[in-house]
């Protein structure tokens, strides 16, 4: 007799949406249990651009979209202040540019509307001159420039901050666990599901009086699987990932089809991106293909004319959850969402998906999502996301104190208290069993020892793999070359990894650096892998155990 | 400039340089920095075996014995056939290959001996080397410091804790060697942490190199010998993480020793000291035997009638050289024999074709290209090198005068096949003997230089 556990709301998925439904629930009292295949946000969400923008591009088509996002943006900032920077943009503007500095102005004067909603200034004219003193390496050839404000976030602990939330108010939560199949009424009802852990194999049940599809890209799979149809226009998208900061500003550069990129500063590193394709390709094995590098790095070109001179690591790839549209340009489809009951008109009362959107909205459509599942539930508690701090959102830290206290570095302290926010003194005690003093395990973030145990103990993490997100392991220069096998061993003694399945989660992990390195291979970045192929194989010695 | 140059500041170009001057030829060896020598772990590899890993067979199949290196050279040159030991003696064969290695085992003992390190094994004995991560490699050479650590006839294995150590996880150590011996059939060896008593030898330091440079002292020799009193006994190994010494590691062991096995665990960077060691002790080695040492970036090689020109890569950084023999020493991306860029992959001082193991070219090609998905896979862009002939001459168009060593010749993977210090140190002994004979007869004869010898 396999496990069984009973709740009100099953969540299929552990990404923004999921956890941010999961969260909301979880905050009106209802019970809540949350699958999630892979990591916590390990999807879409990791493969955003990071930003809670208001998405200025949406404003002539969805000026709905753009409201939303800038309002909900607002809201992220209050609730989890220390996951949020803010990003000041620099928008060039050529004499070729199809529309003048005139055009633009206007649009960006509309924007500005929206721009107290999430706390940004007004837009800047600047002349040439002005914007290259800003940034030095802008093309010559610019006619001027503007500034906007925007704001970025750690999308990946956005996940995980919500997912926390919601365990604290009750909610269960299962990383590395797929659902596979519905567990159905005699009367088609549509009960829970049974699902698999993926790394026991063990198959149990999660029986629930509703269950919300929030698996993303993964929506129509899962609603395969329940015997339901839902469209949508997968749309893939790449970053490429710098191996530092380029450039203290986000600067906006033109695609050779005229869509908007950009190169943009994200926690310790600058980002290019991002795509936009129709994607029809494998859900589970996205890879940043030649041509995509080579569009995004030709736009990037004209804005920053040596950008080729700077160090690519890695690539971040993901696909969008788009709502579906017929016979339009990926760039043009709606970026709304919808809440589907599967009940209404469709064969699988119980059932809700949710599809379509953006992270900068992501809690609105959760207020959404979860109004819609306690109407059915007969619940009337109301929405509390908005004001409810997130944890470690509560109170400002003090990070030269936190450093002073915990005998750390001052980067090592901010990055806790980035990551952390209020519980950072918290993360920095979770101590060795014979009280060590902090070990720094990956300088490039950096990463302590403390930091590996507590997202271990208190955080769920099952897999080394989790920490790439959690933590930010493994993504500076060397690629994890010198981090890995000592995070390893600390998670080993914390989540009893034997010898074998310690050297096994190594190999998993470099070999997942390894596919999103492989494809922007390059320059030194060839010399740093090279190294890294000598740690794995000849000190590692995991030469059986590699994927 | 009469005499030779060797270009490459890691085993193979030291070990040219050395043999150059110790046969009488002025030379110089110019260097743009450490090379990928500085960074490996402790032993030099000249056959690895792997336990686990398919491709670095370590026992015979029929009889389960453990195969020596000796044994192991005849497996590699029956199966590799553009690996450098087949290039350069796959018609002499197996015996002819380890008598030639034993030969130069003996020279770059007696350059290291002189520095303070001592080389230590052979090819008939397998070294059992614990990894700071707790897995065994099993090897044939090893250095001062990690060759202390050799498993075999030892009886215990006591695993110093030191908190706070970068790379260093006592515990984690002990729980994969542990299961490596157990594996590996080695018990009963029981392997025990113990935390040490006092550790201000390491206290605050955080890296193991500043611990390192602290024991070059008498204060942190005191310290440390404090520290390890009462633990380990006879045959009962002292298991330590690479600390003892950045200059002193021979002195520091002797002191430290007092009768029982101490050792270090073999390390990767950036927590390894062993290659910083093995490259200081092979600079003044070079130096001693008056090498001349040049710092500074070669960009390109040119041959205009039966003369070299190496040019500096910046203008005016150093005064272009004019060797009569050059032996190319300059490794692969780590060390910038080998370039990746807008040019594709490339060979930056002849220009010469790059082959991967299949003699598929891989130059002119974005670096990209050439790997395949699958971490684990056999990649051609890291087996991928210029191709010698059996006189590790450059081939096919290089000028007279000019002979490969290291890794810079293609053909093996040496993170896969972890012969890289092996290929090294064979290739740098023949590759300067045949400049030298190519050198000395030149000047005899008084006339340009011919082909060589």
């Amino acid at each position: 007799m396999s496990r069984v556990l009973p709740c009100d709301v099953l969540v299929i998925g552990g990404g923004i949406n999921g956890t941010g439904i999961a969260r909301d629930l979880a905050l009106r009292g209802v019970s809540v249990a949350l699958v999630e295949r892979r990591e916590l946000g390990s999807g879409t969400s990791w493969a955003s651009s990071g930003m809670i923008h208001g998405g200025l591009r949406y404003l002539q088509q969805d000026p709905e979209v753009t409201h939303h996002s800038c309002l909900d943006s607002g809201a992220i900032q209050r609730i989890a202040p220390h996951l949020v920077f803010r990003i000041p943009f620099l928008m060039p503007v050529f004499s070729d540019d199809r529309i003048g500095p005139e055009i633009v102005e206007v649009g960006l004067e509309m924007y500005d509307a929206y721009q107290p909603l999430k706390n940004g200034r007004p837009h800047t004219r600047l002349t040439s001159a002005q914007a290259r003193e800003l940034e030095p390496m802008l093309s010559d050839r610019i006619e001027c420039a503007f500034t906007l404000d925007e704001w970025g976030v750690d999308a990946g602990r956005l996940c995980i901050a919500n997912a926390l939330d919601a365990m604290a108010h009750g909610a269960r939560v299962f990383t590395h666990t797929e659902a596979v199949e519905p567990l159905r009424s005699p009367g088609g009802r549509i009960e829970g599901a049974r699902v698999r852990d993926t790394v026991t194999g063990e198959t149990w049940q999660v029986e629930a009086a509703l269950t919300m599809n929030a698996a993303g890209p993964w929506v129509p799979q899962v609603s395969e699987m329940m015997g339901e149809l839902v469209r949508q226009r997968p749309g893939k998208g790449i970053h490429l990932v710098f191996e530092r900061r380029v450039s203290n500003l986000a600067i906006y550069a033109r695609g050779v089809d005229g869509r908007d990129m950009f190169t943009f500063p994200h926690e310790q590193n600058s980002m290019a991106g991002t795509t936009d394709d129709d994607y029809y390709g494998d859900l589970d094995r996205i890879e940043a293909t030649e041509d995509e590098v080579a569009y995004v790095l030709e736009a990037m070109e004209r804005s920053i004319p040596d950008i080729r001179r700077h160090r690519v690591t890695h690539t971040l790839q993901g696909v969008r959850p788009t709502l579906y549209g017929f016979g339009a340009y990926e760039d043009e489809l709606s970026r709304d969402y919808e809440v589907i009951d599967h009940g209404a008109g469709g064969q699988a009362p119980g059932l809700f998906t949710i599809t379509g959107g953006k992270l900068a909205a992501f809690r609105l459509m959760a207020e959404d999502a979860a109004d819609r599942l306690c109407a059915e539930l007969g619940n009337d508690a109301p929405c509390r996301t908005a004001e409810l701090p997130l944890p470690g959102g509560e109170e400002p830290v003090d990070v030269a104190a936190l450093a002073r206290k915990a005998a750390i570095s001052l980067p090592a302290a901010l990055r806790l208290a980035f990551r952390h926010g209020a519980r950072a003194g918290q993360v920095v005690g979770a101590s060795d069993p014979v009280q060590s003093p902090a070990r720094t395990i990956c300088a490039c973030e950096p990463v302590l020892d403390s930091e590996l145990r507590h997202v271990a103990r208190v955080e769920g993490v099952r897999k080394l793999s989790d920490c790439m997100l959690r933590v930010r392991l493994g993504l500076g220069a060397c690629q994890g070359a010198g981090c890995t096998a000592s995070a390893a061993g600390v998670l080993a003694e914390e989540l009893g990894w034997d010898a074998e399945r310690t050297i096994r989660e190594v190999a998993e992990f470099a070999a997942q650096r390894w596919r999103a390195v492989a494809p922007v291979l390059d320059g030194a970045q060839v010399a740093a892998m090279e190294v890294h192929r000598s740690v794995h194989f000849g000190m590692i010695g995991m030469g059986g155990a590699v994927p | 400039m009469s005499g030779a140059l060797v270009i490459g500041g890691g085993l193979a170009g030291s070990a040219a340089a050395l043999v150059l001057a110790e046969a009488g030829v002025p030379v110089r060896r110019l260097a743009a920095g450490p090379g990928a020598t500085a960074l490996t772990g402790g032993s030099i590899d000249v056959a690895a075996a792997s336990p686990g890993v398919p491709h670095l067979p370590w026992r015979d199949p029929r009889s389960g014995e453990a195969l020596p290196s000796r044994a192991r050279l005849r497996i590699l040159l029956s199966g590799a056939s553009r690996h450098p030991y087949t290039t350069t003696f796959g018609a002499a064969g197996g015996e002819a290959l380890a008598a030639a290695f034993e030969r130069a085992t003996e020279r770059l003992a007696g350059w290291l001996r002189a520095e303070g390190i001592d080389l230590h094994g052979s090819l008939d004995r397998n070294l059992l080397l614990p990894s700071a991560q707790g897995t065994l490699r099993i090897s044939d050479l090893a250095l001062t410091g990690v060759a202390s650590s050799d498993l075999g006839g030892c009886r215990k294995v006591t695993i110093v804790d030191v908190p706070g150590v970068e790379g260093w996880d006592a515990r984690g150590c002990a729980r994969t060697l542990a299961s490596e011996i157990a594996a590996l059939g080695l018990g009963p060896l029981p392997v025990e942490v113990v935390r040490a008593r006092d550790d201000r030898f390491a206290s605050g330091a955080g890296s193991p190199a500043r611990i390192a440079a602290r024991l070059d002292g008498a204060e942190g020799e005191g310290l440390l010998k404090a520290a390890l009193e009462g633990l380990g006994g006879a045959d009962e190994l002292v298991l330590l993480p690479q600390v003892l010494g950045l200059v002193r590691t021979r002195a520091l062991l002797a002191s430290v020793s007092q009768g029982r096995p101490v050792g270090e665990a073999l390390s990767f960077p950036p927590f390894a000291l062993a290659g910083y060691r093995l490259t200081r002790a092979l600079d003044r080695a070079c130096a001693a035997a008056g090498v001349e040492l040049l710092r500074g970036r070669a960009g390109r090689v040119l041959a205009a009638e039966g003369r070299l020109r190496v040019e500096p890569e910046q203008p005016g950084a150093f005064e272009a050289l004019e060797p009569e023999g050059l032996v190319l020493a300059t490794g692969r991306f780590v060390g910038g024999g080998l370039e990746a860029g807008p040019r594709g992959v490339h060979e930056p001082l002849l220009g010469l074709p790059v082959s991967d193991p299949d003699g598929r070219r891989v130059d002119g090609i974005p670096a990209h290209r050439s790997v395949r998905k699958g971490y684990a896979n056999p990649q051609p862009l890291y087996a991928a090198g210029v191709s010698v002939d059996g006189a590790l001459r450059p081939q096919p168009t290089a000028p007279a005068g000019v002979w490969a060593a290291g890794e810079w010749i293609g053909g093996f993977d040496p993170a896969r096949e972890r012969t890289g210090l092996g290929v090294a140190l064979l290739t740098g002994i023949a590759a300067g003997e045949r400049a030298a004979r190519h050198v000395l007869g030149s000047n005899d004869s008084g006339q340009a230089p011919r082909g060589p010898a």
